[in-house]
């Protein structure tokens, strides 16, 4: 069995060992006390920066990192890694790092969503380094007899210059475990002109060298003395159930040891499982076999007739209904698109989107003595141990969650759902681990879908092509609808995706949400509302722009209007990404900024050949501000390919260069695929789409060939964290779209591309 | 924190106090800094993750224990929270009612001034509706 590195077992084995900096795990002191809290401090279990939860330091100097959020290609333990060890002055070749396992009371908030890592944990991992140093200069101070103030740690090293002394961080461990933490308030944090890694762009992933080696475990490496393998048949529509099934057949495949029906969950069905039946067997292969050999009726439930074109027939009207709750009201949008000299109006459709992680979920459970240990790759872990916990009728301290390596994420792996199966079969075979695996068909044919959504838009425009008046209909089924009882109308942190909070300048804006349901699991993915909001309005300026004979790119800014600092609460947000919005206003001086970068890195204004056209987008999201500029080349037959994307991002200071370019180009590549071939399309209630042959997304040939990532802003150290893994998303696909007009006059107001252009 | 219906029941009280000449503009801008404040509970209690979010802002929309990370009964019995772990927020303030209400007196602002009788309707209704919950969105 391979070895899975995991704090919880480090613990046992640095007990045992001497001099380890792996102290028991102690409470912080007091905050103080605020009357509203915001970011981390708002989230369930906040952050921690004791230093005795995250850094560990060996007798041979080797300093572990704790990093208590997942990696799934975003570069986290990297970023983590470096915070701390910058901090703590550490050599960054002597740094590993351990995953923490599912305990927030311990270690904070693990939730790895919302683009929050750094910005909410930057600072506190800091301290958590710096307090660290601290507690080594102490140490070395009273083994010397020295003031603390001259003795120095630089590098690994600790000095006394007076003295010449000098001694390894690893030779003072057991000392400085032995310190009282340093009060949060008494450290002194560096300054940016004394870092030795943050903001550097040459640090690379430090999980790099056992990813490309093989050496790395994620969900679906998992393995244990014993375990079993296990597939479910799962209802193929959402909220179905097994009427009857035979397992007659299933049970003759060799290897398979046991069938076992799983109830569908109550609705709302949350992070449940589908239901279903399960084989488990020896073997993976096996227990695919004996699922082909079900013989399962199924009940449909009552979104058996859920037809996604038709579908997309109902949000229409509804978007083009005037009952809708009405959830942005500035001036009087109606009596000015009427009064305006021109109006203008298109709608949008955006479909359903799957995350495809390229691992599908995977999960190994074993239940033992009581207690129950996990193996997962799961973006959520404390919500993934509590769940179980209940799930199995114990106590979540009884419940171990390791946490893996995520083969990509995406929101879908917040879902603990895939793990709970494996709970209950571990169960079922009286604890025995067994490891339940999802096919990239299961994947697609039972996500937590990207909701499917109509944008309505209306603009009046004054005599000059301005526009005076905007009306915004979005007509989307919910994220809600998988918490609570069939709500019909979006979450205000959905709507706070580019809808309440879109930073015009436009005297006249009214936003309205009408009414919508879902039919199948809508759940949250990469960007989520952002996607479709910024799709419909940045699409729609360039309309507008094209209305009014102006450049798309002067229009934009003008209709961006002057540089200016928004409070969004005064438009109608109420969610800021859960951010102050006195610390987070939203800034256009930095929207205005990344699309003059983007802009003219991409030479827009320049001549383009026939066919091939340039595209630009911008968008404000999960408090960064990212402009895209793409180049396209329309053939004949209406392929598209992209030769050159230019993404400029605003996300505050630096902190790790290189994985903010990755994870733009990351966003360029999955973009191009929401705009030229992605979706998820439903018939009878079932996901038509089976396997990446027709789940489509961008291949090598169809990639952009050049991406160019401009860092824009972050000179001042002080200026709040910005997110980084979504918000790069959104403006991609408009940005493609647009230049897709730029170079064939034909407007694409339905995604994805597809076959639109070859006729 | 002071729930956002009392908030607003209080500026009612205040409203009612306030002298029968005041125009509309005058009420709105008191209401105003509730809403203000009301939001930025409403930020704070919904919080930045998408998970929390979803659970926090459904279960304050259709009023029912949706569950979530901050809401289960098995976690509660864990070791209590250390001081500077905020641990469960409460159940979210209604953000949608704060939303929706700063969308009629948006409105009632555009009346000010030249429609006083209609911006007082417009007020009325929409805090007769906060109050009553005829807002509220329908559910099957």
């Amino acid at each position: 069995m391979a070895v899975l590195e995991n704090v919880s077992r480090r613990a046992v084995l640095l007990g045992m060992g001497a001099g380890a900096l792996v102290l028991s795990l102690g409470l912080p002191t007091a905050a103080q006390e605020e009357p509203l809290k915001f970011g981390a401090d708002a989230m369930p279990h906040g952050w921690q920066d004791d230093p005795r939860i995250f850094v560990a330091i060996d007798p041979d100097g080797t300093v572990t990192v704790t990093v208590h959020r997942s990696e799934m290609g975003q570069g986290v333990r990297t970023s983590i890694a470096m915070a701390v060890a910058d901090e703590l002055e550490a050599d960054w070749t002597r740094v590993r790092v351990a995953q923490a396992p599912g305990d927030e009371p311990t270690f904070g908030n693990q939730d790895t969503d919302g683009s929050r890592s750094l910005r909410h944990f930057f600072h506190p991992m800091r301290r958590a380094g710096a307090a660290a140093r601290q507690m080594l200069r102490q140490a070395a101070a009273a083994e010397w007899g020295v003031p603390v103030d001259e003795v120095t740690a630089e590098n690994h090293v600790l000095g006394h210059a007076a003295s010449g002394r000098q001694a390894d961080y690893g030779e003072m461990a057991a000392r400085a475990a032995e310190r009282e933490v340093p009060a949060r308030e008494s450290l002194t944090l560096k300054s940016p002109d004394q870092f030795r890694y943050i903001g550097r762009d040459d640090i690379g992933l430090i999980d790099n060298p056992a990813i490309v080696t093989g050496g790395t475990i994620y969900g679906i490496d998992a393995k244990a003395d014993g375990m079993l393998f296990a597939v479910i048949a799962r209802p193929p529509v959402y909220g179905g159930r097994v009427a009857s099934h035979d397992a007659t057949a299933a049970l003759k495949v060799p290897g398979v040891e046991r069938v076992v029906v799983i109830d569908p969950p109550p609705q709302p069905s949350e992070f449940q499982p589908l239901g279903g039946v399960a084989v488990i067997a020896t073997n993976t292969w096996a227990a695919m076999r004996g699922r082909e050999a079900l013989v399962i009726e199924w009940e449909h439930g009552d979104h058996g007739a859920y037809d996604s074109e038709a579908f997309r027939g109902e949000l229409e009207q509804s978007a083009r209904s005037t009952d809708g709750a009405v959830v942005r009201n500035q001036g009087d949008a109606l009596t000015a698109l009427q009064q305006a000299p021109r109006r203008f109006e298109a709608e949008y459709y955006i479909p359903h989107l799957a995350q495809a992680p390229m691992e599908p979920p995977s999960a190994l459970v074993m239940i033992r003595d009581g207690k129950c240990e996990v193996w997962a790759c799961v973006q959520a872990p404390q919500v993934t141990r509590v769940r179980v916990a209940e799930k199995l009728g114990l106590d979540p301290r009884d419940v171990t969650v390791n946490v893996t390596l995520l083969g990509g994420g995406f929101g879908r792996k917040s879902k603990p759902d895939f793990v709970l199966e494996a709970a209950i079969l571990s169960r079922e075979m009286d604890g025995r681990p067994v490891k339940v695996t999802w096919t990239r068909e299961d994947d697609l044919h039972h996500s937590f879908y990207h909701t499917v959504s109509v944008e309505h838009l209306q603009a009046g425009l004054d005599q000059d092509g301005r526009p005076v008046a905007w009306l915004h209909r979005t007509a989307a089924p919910t994220i809600g609808s998988i918490f609570a009882p069939d709500p019909m109308q979006k979450l205000p942190f959905e709507l706070g995706m580019g809808l309440t909070n879109m930073p015009l300048d436009i005297p006249n804006v009214r936003a309205e949400n009408p009414q919508a349901q879902a039919h199948t699991r809508i759940g949250w993915y990469r960007s989520v509302s952002n996607i479709p909001h910024a799709f419909a309005i940045q699409s729609f300026i360039a309309e507008l722009a094209h209305e009014a004979g102006r450049d798309h790119r002067d229009y934009l800014l003008e209709v961006i209007g002057p540089a200016r600092k928004i409070n969004p609460v005064e438009q109608g947000d109420v969610w800021n990404y859960g951010e102050d919005p006195a610390r987070y206003p939203i800034d256009t001086g930095r929207l205005r900024r990344v699309i003059e970068t983007a802009s003219e890195a991409a030479g827009w204004g320049k001549e383009m050949p026939a066919r091939s056209g340039l595209g630009l987008a911008a968008h404000y999201s999960f408090v960064s501000y990212v402009a895209v500029a793409a180049e396209v080349e329309v053939a004949e037959d209406g392929n598209v390919r992209v030769p050159v994307v230019h993404i400029a991002i605003d996300c505050g200071p630096h902190v790790n260069p290189d994985r903010i370019r990755s994870q733009m180009e990351g966003a360029v590549i999955m973009g191009t695929g929401q705009a030229l071939m992605s979706q998820i399309t439903f018939a009878e209630g079932r996901a038509q789409q089976d396997n990446f042959d027709s789940y489509l997304v961008p291949r090598m040939d169809s990639a952009p060939r050049e991406i160019h990532v401009h860092l824009v802003g972050g000179e001042d150290p002080d200026q709040p964290l910005g997110g980084v893994g979504e918000p790069g998303l959104p403006p991609v696909t408009p940005a493609i779209v647009n230049a897709i007009f730029a170079a064939t006059g034909k407007r694409i107001r339905q995604l994805p591309v597809g076959a639109q252009l070859s006729s | 924190m002071i729930p956002f219906r009392s908030a607003m029941t209080a500026t009612l009280l205040a409203l009612a106090a306030t002298p029968a000449a005041a125009d509309c503009a005058s009420h709105l801008d008191l209401m105003d800094e509730v809403l203000d404040q009301a939001s930025r509970e409403s930020i704070a209690t919904s919080s930045g993750g998408q998970a929390v979010a979803g659970a926090r802002e459904a279960r304050a929309m259709t009023e029912t224990e949706a569950p979530g990370n901050d809401a289960t009964a098995a976690e509660a019995a864990q070791e209590p929270q250390p001081p500077q772990a905020p641990g469960h927020a409460p159940p979210a303030e209604a953000g949608d009612q704060v939303q929706r209400l700063r969308a009629s007196l948006d409105e009632a602002r555009t009346q000010a001034g030249q429609d006083e009788a209609a911006c007082r309707e417009t007020l009325v209704t929409a805090l007769r509706e906060l109050v009553s919950g005829e807002d509220k969105p329908d559910n099957p």
